[in-house]
């Protein structure tokens, strides 16, 4: 979370033989990876407390041969030679297995788990034996409900309390405990308090077996199917980096990806949802026409009839641009250059509204880009007004929106209107009002910028694998539009979309699309003087 | 490409020069007529027994004709034959099938479709909401038979896939698929366990979590 201000001390080890140096900090196995040796363990976790429960990760070390130590447990010393690979060692490892699968029900084919279970991938490689097991297995509770996105299988479990450290924790939400003892231990919520903490999910994801599952994937997909893309949540500002996992059309699930100065290693279940979108009641044809008088036109004809709506105006005040914080930094400045070339007299940014946050993960504001949106209008010389302000379209005649989140406060201003041209992602009360609608992509289908609440920019890479019906981003619809409006040819591709965007922000200046790592990068002078309490967040900026 | 015709056995076969008879074309005339008048004659006059399965056709004399009337005759499939699928009913009927989805990922003609349902009430929670297969994509390779842990598929009907007037009508869903003999397993313990019932670990849970399976 934050920098360390003490000097790194780094001593020297052998593990197995190679030598080595590591941090004075680091236990056996942190040492044993920096040797690329793996020490294999269940409920050791990098970012938990020590708990040595699971007893798979006993080693020796050359000054007690003979007796294993817990190498989560144990720190290294000058001069300590490690050894991960002794008979007694491989003995331990293939008891150790064997005991933790002595009661498991081996339901791998109904365990969504199945794929990246730890249980799967050790019993390959440090056990591979057939079970000893003569007398019926212990049954336990199976399909707990823990709350509203974990279920948990007692049957399953292997007790190594990942899940109960993490709550404790990082969610600091004591929701977990292990109740019972010996072989009839469990893990378990309290009594009348579920496990509703917005964070729920992450234990999901510590737990090393298929113990604790997500509700919302449950039985939807086998792991192996689906590939993994590098997004950014686009559920509030916070802008935590996710994976989304997707096959063709369909996103399942989004998976929390490390960024150590946004969200560690974590994210919150809201987030978790948020795919959702990309899912279910999307435009997905381009279409003219309001509410049953709507017709698919397909995206050359719609261009023709928003040009035939829009031209009349050019030029003329009453144009008003409306851009959702929910927009790409590419998108929002496809949207600014459209508007600069009708004469737009109004900007307004919409987005979604303000939600609750936290000290931790969750900001109060619910879109990914306002930062990014901003940023744009300020170097563009526009004024951004509020799209939250009552009469916030008032003297507008017609309207152009880039993603219509918020829009639907207004729905008694935009009846009065005389043109909407909606650029619009979801079906929602604004998509029956406009007269041209264009499908747009979701941000977790297309590549693109955004901009979190203290000035990182962060690439998002597209999920997908081809678009949903017409849908295209937003920048291309906006540049098809002002092709067709006169202005100068459409450009084709999103890095020179950002090309055009970097050229004109201070921020962004010589910063290539391409260019952009995984983890993103802090843009120069826009970091916050203060940060929330336990948000991770970049070393201050010594200011210049 | 290059065959390599002259070095070929067939080749050499094939230029071979023809002696004078064959050259002449007459005498092989003659012998070609006359195979097809003895079958002419013996199927005219032949007769065969149609009381028998077809391989139990045995002995001289009695079926001299070894033409067989498909498809109101049909020559058994040896054992072991990969007929069309099935999927294993348990005792009960339901499918023994838990959408593992094993078989879909052994696939490789990916002619196997399935979506996996709960129930609520079951042990075994998964199962097929739709399994279907594709018979015209499928090339018989039995993959799915031997990655399936459960022993819910099987090729063991005996028939081949059926002809059929148009492709949706080979796509052949659970209901269709669904058939033969129940198998029940001396391993399919969790079959036999009481319905789900998640007992509080903790006295009451009222008011609190909502319990799994009920």
């Amino acid at each position: 979370m934050t920098t360390p201000t003490v000097p790194v001390k780094m001593v020297k080890v052998e593990v197995d033989g190679v030598a080595v140096e590591v941090d004075a900090r680091d236990n056996l196995i942190e040492a044993a990876r920096r040797a690329n040796k793996h020490i294999p363990y269940f409920c050791y976790h990098p970012r938990l407390s020590i708990a040595a429960k699971c007893r798979l990760c006993l080693v020796e070390t050359a000054d007690m041969p003979g007796r294993l130590q817990a190498g989560c447990q144990v720190r290294v010393k000058e001069g300590m030679k490690i050894l991960t690979n002794t008979p007694a060692v491989k003995e331990n490892q293939r008891g150790v297995m064997e005991f933790h699968l002595i009661n498991h029900p081996v339901d791998c084919s109904i365990c969504d788990q199945a794929g990246e279970c730890k249980l799967q991938d050790y019993y390959m490689d440090y056990d591979h034996q057939p079970s000893r097991q003569r007398t019926y297995k212990l049954q336990k509770p199976k399909r707990e409900e823990f709350g509203p996105m974990v279920v948990y299988d007692a049957e399953r479990c292997i007790m190594c309390t990942r899940c109960v450290r993490f709550m404790d924790e990082v969610a600091q939400e004591p929701q977990l405990a292990v109740v019972n003892r010996g072989d009839h231990s469990m893990i378990s919520t309290f009594p009348g308090q579920p496990l509703d903490s917005n964070y729920s999910g992450n234990t999901v994801d510590v737990c090393p077996v298929g113990a604790l599952l997500n509700t919302d994937f449950k039985f939807k997909s086998r792991v192996w199917f689906v590939n993994k893309s590098p997004t950014v949540c686009n559920g509030c500002s916070n802008g935590c980096n996710t994976y989304v996992e997707s096959r063709a059309n369909v996103l399942y699930r989004l998976l929390p990806r490390r960024n150590e100065e946004v969200n560690e290693v974590w994210m919150c279940d809201e987030g978790r949802l948020t795919y959702h979108a990309t899912n279910e009641a999307r435009v997905e044809w381009a279409r003219k026409g309001r509410a049953d008088a709507r017709e698919e036109i397909g995206p050359a004809l719609a261009i023709d009839e928003a040009k035939r709506l829009l031209a009349p105006f050019a030029g003329k005040p009453g144009v008003a641009i409306w851009i959702s914080a929910q927009c790409t930094v590419e998108e929002a400045q496809g949207a600014l250059t459209l508007g600069a070339q009708l004469g737009a007299t109004k900007y307004l940014i919409g987005g979604k509204a303000a939600g609750k946050g936290d000290e931790f993960l969750v900001r109060a504001d619910k879109n990914p880009n306002r930062r990014g949106v901003e940023l744009l209008a300020q170097a563009a010389g526009v004024k951004l007004e509020s799209g939250d302000a009552e009469g916030a379209l008032n003297g507008v005649s017609a309207l152009i929106a880039a993603r219509t989140d918020g829009l639907a406060n207004h729905l008694s201003s935009l009846e009065r209107l005389e043109v909407i041209v909606a650029l619009a992602q979801n079906e929602d009360a604004v998509s029956r009002l406009a007269q041209v609608v264009l499908p747009i992509n979701s941000l977790y289908e297309q590549a693109g910028t955004l901009i979190n609440y203290y000035g990182r920019l962060q690439r998002s890479w597209p999920a997908t694998q081809a678009p949903r019906g017409d849908a295209l981003p937003g920048w291309s619809w906006t540049g098809k539009l002002g092709a067709a409006l006169g202005g100068p040819a459409a450009i084709e591709t999103v890095q020179e979309l950002f090309a055009q965007a970097a050229a004109k922000v201070p921020a962004l200046a010589g910063i290539e699309f391409e260019k952009i790592s995984e983890e993103g990068q802090v843009l120069p002078g826009l970091l916050p003087t203060e940060f929330p309490k336990r948000a991770p967040h970049p070393a201050p900026v010594a200011a210049v | 490409m290059d065959h390599g015709h002259a070095e070929s056995p067939r080749a050499a076969q094939d230029e071979q020069e023809l002696t004078l008879g064959e050259k002449l074309f007459l005498r092989e005339t003659i012998k070609g007529m006359a195979i097809v008048a003895r079958h002419f004659w013996k199927n005219l006059f032949g007769f065969r027994d149609n009381t028998t399965e077809v391989l139990d056709r045995k002995g001289t004399g009695v079926n001299l004709v070894t033409t067989i009337n498909y498809p109101e005759e049909q020559k058994p499939y040896p054992p072991g034959y990969r007929g069309m699928h099935r999927l294993v009913p348990r005792v009960d009927g339901r499918p023994r099938c838990v959408a593992c989805y094993m078989c879909a990922t052994a696939c490789p003609a990916q002619c196997i479709y399935i979506e996996a349902g709960e129930y609520d009430d079951q042990a075994i929670e998964k199962y097929p909401v739709r399994f279907e297969i594709d018979e015209l994509r499928c090339i018989v390779c039995g993959f799915c038979v031997e990655a399936c842990p459960k022993d819910a598929i099987r090729m063991d009907t005996g028939t081949h896939a059926p002809a059929v007037l148009s492709r949706p009508l080979a796509v052949f869903d659970k209901e269709a698929l669904l058939g033969g003999a129940p198998v029940e397993l001396s391993s399919d313990s969790m079959t036999y366990r009481a319905p789900l019932k998640t007992v509080a670990p903790m006295g009451s849970n009222e008011g609190g979590k909502k319990m799994g399976g009920h």
